[in-house]
């Protein structure tokens, strides 16, 4: 029997390194588990936070997101459960818990020895040794608790967050709340819904302002009196120049909770008041265009809640885009004039541009200026614009080189000869003997290159 | 006296002559720490070495205080081109009985030593060069029909020197490979230089000491090789060797580039018994991971053959293996 200088047997030296590198491992486990805990733990409570603001938001009962923290905390648990569990300690373990003790791979060595069956005098020598050494081992020193402070504040916060989600009596939605969030404009919904919520006020607003201006009698109290304040009645109304909000406020009077159950003669009658309020005098010139454009805007209104379906808002989208800075002739006999516009601006090619301009035909004609332009599609109807022109231009110079006779042909032809995937051949050309006598040397090693050279050629140890 | 005991007794014993031996040499031979531990380390581990480095660095002096302060029989080879194989391994000379009639004798060359110092052998041409081979290998020479051995320990420390490649015959692979360790002796630094100054200029006593010799040194090679490596250290310096090809999936991004032929298993030898060597030095009865690379360079540096990219490049066989020893998992 083999024993140490220090009076422990061989036997109980491995044994020991083994529940060392056990109890080291999980120390280790721990370690990372817990790192793992608290950088997930604040994600968990932010997601319970979040379950628990929608089941608020829907009415939803408590025990959804209670449900969500038990299951989150069910799963941090399995984490350290399986963290403790204990498991063959492998080489690779051994090394890192070696790296971390500062060993200088003595106790991966040792661990790896202590796992065999049979060892030699100096195996036993060397179990030994690193048994000795381990008594002196701290593995709490070498695996210290993680402190995550602001990983603990972050989750207590958040879960003070839920408890308050939770317990607050819950408020229901009102309308002004619902406007409010409109005026905010984060949502398109909540955007219609502004426009619905706007309409009694501005229109009862409106119809007292127009009546006072019809009859010219003084402006009742509660009423814009001042020109300041029509200015800002009339910026509220601005609103109303969204295609997008006249189409929801035509549908919203058309609807059957709506006011009116034939919101469009109320709106042409809106806007006919409008228009007369416009005409008269006393107002500055930029109240009277207000005025004016809130009547055309009115009008067309009245027109889409007339007609059925998306029809309606087609309208209103048309009368908005003819309003915009829009490039003019939409019209079919107006297609030429822009069309030859913009590409006498591109100043690339004239006779490409002229060869792009061939194509006349009437469906490209009625659909945009410039379409067709370039080979552009004639789906298009955005008109042609100048970076399209530009993009089409070169694509035709390019093409048009490649096709002209010339040194570039013979090059490329040669070069695609060269490496086997020639398209091109020489169908009148014989093949050449070889003369010798015009024969030329190698190309000379480059400067560059030639120490390279030599120093290959006389190749040092 | 237990076995642990006396393994403890021969770790001690070991690591005490290593350093008494490193310091003697160090005596004479200024800086240069590390040449110096690694020419003991390969003659520890029964290998030769290569010494490269310009002239006047100490190169011949290192062997001249190795052979002095291990009691060793020391011989000196100067490689010229006209150095003929039988200048080196002897020939048969005709000798004449006193009786009368002649007969041949075998006149061992310079190669009979303990420590062979073959200065400059890339100028000698390539016969004679591989006149060596045998004996760095076997350990013996053939001459005629009969082989001779060479005593123990044998050592051949070759030098050349990097920078006039005129007229020289580079050594081919297959006798670089049966250098134990290439070792590149640098410039001294300035303080060495002072050192190596005040020893040389003035009239102080640089004698050395003998503190071991043959029979010690053979018993510290038995120790070096009883100590144990465990496996996955063991795997580590395979991995490193396999590295050095450039088709092994442990191949580092330079291998690929600029390698054409790796190192030989001759190179995972060397390191795991260099390696055996550095854990006895620093007093350990394992071989860690550490051991390994630290003797990784010098042992890989001159096994890796570039290919034309490569020697047009000018790339160091340093840098692969420096790119290497970052490559390659410890695990």
């Amino acid at each position: 029997m083999t024993v140490s200088s220090n009076g422990i047997e061989p036997a109980s030296s491995a044994e020991r390194i083994r529940a060392a590198l056990a109890d080291a491992d999980r120390h280790r486990r721990v370690q990372a588990a817990s790192r793992a805990f608290w950088w997930q733990a604040p994600v968990v409570m932010g997601v319970c936070v979040g379950i628990a603001a929608v089941s608020r938001g829907r009415g939803w009962p408590v025990v959804v997101p209670l449900g969500g923290v038990a299951a989150g905390a069910l799963v941090l648990a399995a984490l350290f459960y399986f963290a403790r569990v204990g498991r063959p300690v492998s080489d690779s373990i051994a090394a890192g818990i070696d790296d971390a003790a500062g060993f200088e791979g003595e106790l991966r060595s040792a661990g790896w020895f202590a796992s065999r069956e049979t060892r030699d005098s100096w195996a036993a020598c060397h179990l030994d040794r690193a048994a000795v050494r381990l008594r002196a081992a701290d593995w709490t020193a070498s695996y210290p608790a993680l402190p995550a402070g602001r990983a603990k504040l972050l989750t207590a916060a958040l879960a003070l967050y839920m408890a308050a989600l939770l317990l607050m009596p819950r408020v229901p939605v009102t309308t002004s709340a619902s406007s409010a969030a409109g005026e905010a404009g984060s949502a398109k919904a909540n955007e219609a819904r502004s426009a619905e919520g706007l309409l009694p006020e501005v229109q009862k607003q409106l119809e007292a302002l127009l009546a006072a201006a019809e009859t010219g009698s003084p402006v009742p109290a509660g009423i814009a009196a001042t020109a300041s304040e029509l200015r800002a009645l009339l910026s509220r109304l601005d609103v109303l120049r969204d295609a997008g909000k006249l189409k929801d406020l035509a549908r919203a009077m058309a609807s059957p909770g709506g006011r009116s159950t034939e919101p469009f003669k109320e709106l042409k009658t809106i806007a006919e008041r409008a228009q007369n309020a416009a005409r008269m005098p006393g107002l500055t010139p930029e109240e009277r265009e207000a005025l004016q454009r809130v009547a055309d805007d009115m009008a067309e209104a009245a027109t889409a809640s007339e007609r059925p379906g998306d029809k309606a808002a087609e309208a209103v989208s048309s009368a908005t885009a003819r309003k915009s800075d829009a490039a003019p002739g939409n019209e079919p006999g107006e297609v030429d004039e822009p069309s030859i516009q913009e590409v006498s601006d591109a100043e690339a090619g004239g006779g490409a541009g002229v060869i792009m301009m061939g194509d006349d035909d009437k469906a490209a004609g009625k659909a945009a200026p410039g379409v067709g332009l370039g080979g552009g599609s004639d789906t298009r109807t955005d008109g042609g614009r100048l970076a399209d022109l530009e993009a089409a231009l070169k694509r035709e110079t390019v093409e048009a080189s490649r096709d002209a006779d010339g040194q570039n042909v013979e090059t490329e032809a040669r070069r695609k000869t060269e490496h086997g995937q020639a398209t091109v051949t020489y169908a009148g050309s014989a093949a050449g003997a070889f003369d010798r006598g015009r024969a030329v040397a190698p190309p000379a090693v480059p400067e560059s290159r030639r120490t390279a050279v030599q120093t290959y050629f006389i190749r040092k140890q | 006296m237990t076995t642990s005991i006396a393994v403890e007794q021969s770790i001690d014993q070991f690591r005490d002559r290593f350093l008494r031996i490193t310091e003697e040499v160090g005596r004479r031979i200024v800086g240069h720490e590390e040449v110096v531990n690694l020419t003991i380390t390969s003659l520890l581990a029964g290998g030769h070495v290569l010494l490269e480095g310009i002239p006047g660095v100490g190169k011949t002096s290192l062997v001249h205080t190795l052979a002095d302060v291990l009691h060793l029989t020391f011989s000196r080879i100067q490689f010229t081109p006209d150095l003929m194989p039988a200048d080196i391994v002897g020939t048969n000379i005709v000798q004449e009985h006193s009786h009368g009639g002649t007969f041949f004798e075998f006149q061992p060359g310079p190669i009979f030593a303990n420590v062979v110092l073959a200065d400059e052998i890339n100028r000698a041409t390539p016969k004679t060069q591989s006149a060596l081979l045998e004996a760095m290998q076997d350990v013996s020479v053939s001459v005629g029909k009969t082989t001779y051995r060479l005593d123990q320990p044998f050592l051949v420390l070759a030098t050349q020197n990097p920078l006039e490649m005129e007229g020289t015959y580079p050594l081919p692979e297959a006798q670089l490979d049966r250098f134990f360790f290439k070792l590149k002796v640098t410039y001294p630094s300035e303080e060495a230089m002072h050192q190596i100054i005040d020893r040389t200029t003035r009239d102080a006593d640089t004698a050395v000491t003998r503190v071991a010799d043959g029979p010690q040194l053979i018993e510290m090679r038995h120790v070096a090789r009883a100590v144990p490596i465990a496996r996955p250290v063991q795997a580590y310096a395979i991995r490193l060797t396999l590295g050095t090809h450039p088709h092994s999936p442990y191949a580092a991004p330079l291998v690929k580039q600029y390698v054409r032929y790796g190192a030989s298993p001759r190179a995972a030898q060397a390191i795991v018994l260099a390696a055996k060597i550095q854990a006895l030095n620093r007093g350990h009865a394992f071989v860690s991971v550490e051991d390994v690379r630290s003797v990784a360079l010098p042992a890989l540096r001159h096994r890796i053959l570039l290919n034309f990219e490569g020697e047009a490049d000018e790339v160091s066989t340093d840098a692969i293996v420096a790119e290497l020893l970052g490559h390659v998992s410890t695990e």
